[in-house]
């Protein structure tokens, strides 16, 4: 006889019914097979398989809700028992804390954008800059291309398939599972993986449209996860409705199990769009039309992948770390704000206003960078450093060029090899050598031999996967087993040497017998092209790239050997302070600024000058901004950087003097901590001499700003366009700071926001009349039509002669007779006068 | 009669020295003697000597952070106000009854 037990209970789970605790509930079911076990959803009338995760997780249970739990079979009493006791003991307590969302929070959004209420998606900065266009979403589930779904499908064959696949991806999370290297947080999604991977539901569904409507096995994981994210996003709990990305990794496991990686990588952009991915493959990045692309939204991908290498590269706007990508649909606008690391869903009139003073501002920021572009780098006192570029394709040596390089300080050539099924024919590379030596017009091309191994994997050379890939078989160590293969690479740039003015460099080496192997080799390919008579540059320069810290300590017994070097800082960094630049928990330690770091970059340089060596340096550390006066300071002969920042680079160095630069290096290479060593690049920028605290450019008298927050940013834009702030969002921030002491509204109409701060360079005050009156939160509650902004740089107050105008300032503020004046004189040069006057400037 | 005041905001660039301002004015208008000390981002300005001290009625004490070398205040009845006050309505200040310091 069968029988039928039901048991009422509310839903102790603070998350609801997720994942995680679906996964529990569903292996203690799954414990009693003779029996079929039902839970209703009372508040929404749901019924869910309990044998299923996604069915149960579709139920979409939340706090508090009402469920009945139904037990069904033949002497089903003991099951109907045990399930009821875990429901009573052990599934209250069977979801952890799950780790907080910081990002959140902690996320900085201009002022502006808060106040114009716009709708908004969260995730991490990873190239900078804003960008707008429709959503086209890269679906991670693809076909490989040509396969016809429908095509001669024999179910029986498709089933064993999915069969396989699935036992296959399910051993290999077993063995993640088993490495005892996984925290608890990361096992328990592997779990629900697991779980996902075997759900009785899926499965079915899976078979059943192979069996009824023939298609295929990759066809049918599709639909089937095209099925159950429709129900998971339906669910009101966004813990839920983040599980779909747990379902596409398993479905995308699977279709990798059957297909292999072989699915299609072309996208085809046919206007100004934003790219939506779970994550993209450099070979898709290369595929996109860059004047097409606006942005990048990557749901994965940290800082380092080589997606953000590239898209940093051609300056494209990209966030990573988007959790709720799944609200954006494919044609909807949006703007992508990397700089603050946020997708604005929707647009509205106070948006448009913050972009488009944004946009003015990129633009005179263009036009400052322009000057520089075809003059070399120099220093105050005249000492030059090379500005180069870091390209992966030969088309972006023509956007370097044109970007103000003075030569391709790295030309990574792992894209020539990487996603495709065979190695690159000497032809293939010749061809893109020659190309690359062409369009450099005579300026260098540093062309490294290829990099595989460590985060670059290549499937034709069949690396087996390794537990520590960064200590392992990759760079220069994997050469004399693909000789061949190295082989063909050397001849193809010697005989690209012949166009123009190349230069070979080795990765990763770690030991001189790397080194004298690539040299002998490239001597006999040397002979055998004279013996052919193929022209090439016969004084071609062979360089190494200084990752591995064993290197630094054979600089003299490599001088011989080599003709330069280039400090590779990404790696060199991770190996010398022993962090892993991908592993979140450590990343804070990975100092660019670390004094040792510092040191040893010191000595590589005194090194290669002491041995007439030229030294470079290629890693990301080149290219921030910020750290110019330590890379001019140690006495770089060259940077090569992501092409955006060429000019940026090339522009600053005008503002140093090579000797200042100098003695800060020393100090920070003596420093006790990174942290000392930023506050002393913090003070080292000092105040032009002779700056005066007001000028025309800092008075507006038409000024245009419809709220407090606007009025704010137009100051601190004010002072950057009279290149008094190179940082206008840090001094918003600083005025905003006080602001929250409390509004510096003072009554009358006027406003006087004010701060303290090195993101000014000088002292600065600037007068704004509006246009329109605005709120400011006032002493005598009325409304705002003239803003003075009082700005001090931090660090040099005392006895400061300066400082007393502003006591002045606020002093006659305080007067009718001063307040009427402002509010009256025709024109900025008669208000300039005034204070000239008034404040004796 | 003779006031002293000393007036500090938190980043002494605005406030302190419009509150300075404000209480020199409004004691003028007010028929009071008046010596305002300025704790700002210029340091102390305008210091008040022992002598101001002594010969005062009444400290006014206009400010939203600590002060420096307050105990030369002791002893002195004092009224204490937030520094947006001095600018809000200084005439009340004067209006209030000093406590014993």
């Amino acid at each position: 006889m069968p029988e039928v037990y039901e048991y009422r209970f509310v839903c102790p789970l603070p998350n609801g019914v997720h994942a995680r605790p679906a996964n529990s509930l569903e292996q203690v079911v799954a414990g009693f097979t003779e029996s079929q076990v039902w839970l209703t959803n009372l508040s929404n009338q749901k019924i869910a398989n309990a044998r299923s995760i996604l069915s149960l997780v579709g139920a979409d249970i939340k706090a508090g809700d009402e469920c009945v739990l139904k037990v069904e079979g033949d002497n089903c009493g003991p099951a109907y028992r045990e399930i009821v006791r875990f429901l009573k003991e052990k599934f209250p307590s069977c979801d952890d804390v799950l780790p907080p969302a910081a990002f959140m929070s902690e996320v900085y959004i201009p002022p502006v954008l808060r106040a114009a209420g716009v709708p908004m998606i969260f995730g991490c900065k990873a190239v900078s800059g804003f960008g707008r266009g429709s959503v086209v979403i890269v679906e991670a589930l693809k076909l490989p291309s040509g396969l016809d779904p429908r095509e001669t499908v024999r179910p029986e064959q498709e089933l064993r398939k999915i069969e396989k696949a699935v036992a296959e991806h399910r051993s290999d999370i077993t063995i993640k599972l088993g490495s005892g290297r996984l925290t608890s947080v990361e096992s328990k999604v592997l779990e629900a993986h697991l779980s996902i991977a075997s759900d009785v539901e899926f499965l079915d569904r899976v078979r059943c449209l192979i069996r009824q409507q023939g298609i295929c096995a990759g066809q049918a994981i599709i639909e089937s996860f095209a099925y159950f994210s429709e129900i998971l996003k339906a669910a009101q709990s966004e813990l839920i409705r983040e599980r779909i990305v747990d379902l596409q990794d398993v479905c995308s496991h699977l279709l990798k199990k059957i297909y292999g990686s072989a699915a299609s990588d072309q996208i085809v952009l046919s206007c100004p769009s934003v790219c939506v991915a779970d994550n993209l493959t450099p070979s898709q990045f290369i595929s996109m039309d860059k004047t097409m692309l606006s942005g990048l939204v990557l749901m994965h991908g940290g800082n380092t992948s080589h997606t953000v290498i590239l898209a940093r590269s051609f300056g494209i706007p990209t966030v990573t770390g988007i959790k709720d990508a799944t609200i954006l649909s494919n044609g909807q606008e949006v703007v992508v704000d990397a700089t603050y690391g946020i997708v604005i869903t929707e647009m509205n009139a106070q948006a448009e206003r913050y972009y488009a003073a944004e946009h003015r501002k990129q633009e005179f920021q263009q036009r400052y960078f322009d000057d520089f572009l075809d003059k070399p780098a120099k220093t105050v006192d005249g000492v030059r450093l090379e500005v180069m570029a870091n390209v992966a394709t030969a088309d972006e040596v023509l956007m370097a060029m044109a970007g103000g390089a003075e030569g391709i300080g790295l030309f990574r050539t792992e894209m020539l090899f990487m996603g495709r099924d065979s190695a690159p024919s000497e032809e293939e590379q010749f061809n893109e050598y020659k190309k690359a030596a062409e369009y450099a017009a005579g300026k260098p091309v540093i062309i490294r031999t290829f990099d595989i191994g460590g985060d670059k994997s290549v499937s034709y050379l069949n690396l087996t996967s390794e537990d520590n890939p960064f200590l392992g078989y990759r760079g220069a160590r994997v050469y004399r087993d693909y000789e061949g293969l190295l082989k063909n690479q050397l001849r193809a740039i010697l005989r690209a040497s012949a166009f123009g003015c190349l230069k070979i460099m080795i990765p990763m080496v770690s030991c001189l017998e790397e080194v004298t192997y690539v040299r002998s080799l490239l001597d006999r390919i040397k002979t055998e092209l004279d013996v052919r008579s193929l022209a090439y540059d016969k004084s071609i320069s062979l360089g190494i790239m200084v990752e591995v810290p064993s290197v630094v300590f054979v600089i003299p017994q490599l001088a011989g050997l080599v003709d330069f070097l280039s400090i590779g800082t990404n790696d060199l960094t991770q190996y010398f302070l022993a962090i892993d630049r991908g592993n979140e928990r450590v990343s804070s330690l990975y100092q660019s600024r670390h004094p040792g770091l510092l040191g040893l970059i010191q000595k590589i340089v005194e090194d290669a000058h002491r041995h007439k060596l030229w030294v470079g340096m290629c890693g990301e550390m080149a290219g921030q901004v910020d750290h110019l006066p330590l890379l001019l300071g140690a006495g770089l002969d060259e940077v090569s950087v992501s092409i955006p920042a060429v000019a940026a680079i090339k522009a600053r160095c005008a503002d140093y003097d090579s000797r200042d630069c100098r003695t800060i290096f020393e100090r920070a290479v003596a420093a006790k901590s990174a942290g000392q060593v930023d506050m002393l690049l913090a003070e080292q920028q000092r105040e032009p001499v002779g700056r005066p605290v007001i000028e025309l450019s800092l008075i507006d008298l038409d000024a245009d700003c419809i709220n407090k927050e606007e009025a704010i940013k137009y100051a601190s834009d004010m002072l950057y366009y009279a290149h008094r702030t190179e940082k206008p969002s840090e001094l918003e921030q600083h005025f905003w700071q006080r602001e929250g002491v409390y509004s510096t509204g003072l009554g009358y109409g006027f406003a006087v926001p004010h701060c303290k701060t090195r993101a000014v360079c000088a002292h600065s005050i600037c007068l704004m009349r509006l246009k329109q009156p605005i709120v400011w939160k006032s002493i005598d509650d009325k409304p705002v039509d003239i803003v003075i902004a009082m700005t001090i740089r931090d660090g040099q107050t005392a006895g400061d002669t300066h400082m007393k105008i502003f006591s002045k300032l606020a002093r006659r503020i305080m007067h009718d007779d001063f307040r009427g004046m402002l509010r009256s004189l025709q024109d900025r040069q008669a208000v300039l006068a005034y204070l000239q006057e008034k404040l004796a400037l | 009669m003779k006031f002293i005041a000393v007036t500090a905001c938190p980043t002494g660039i605005a406030h302190t020295y419009m509150a300075a301002e404000s209480l020199e004015k409004t004691a003028k208008e007010l028929g009071h003697e008046i010596k305002v000390e300025t704790q700002g981002a210029m340091g102390i300005e305008n210091e008040l000597r022992p002598a101001d001290i002594k010969g005062a009625d009444a400290l006014i004490l206009a400010a939203d952070i600590a002060i420096e070398n307050a105990e030369r205040f002791e002893g002195i009845p004092r009224i204490e106000v937030p520094v947006q006050l001095a600018l809000k309505d200084p005439k009340s200040i004067f209006a209030k009854v000093p406590n014993r310091g």
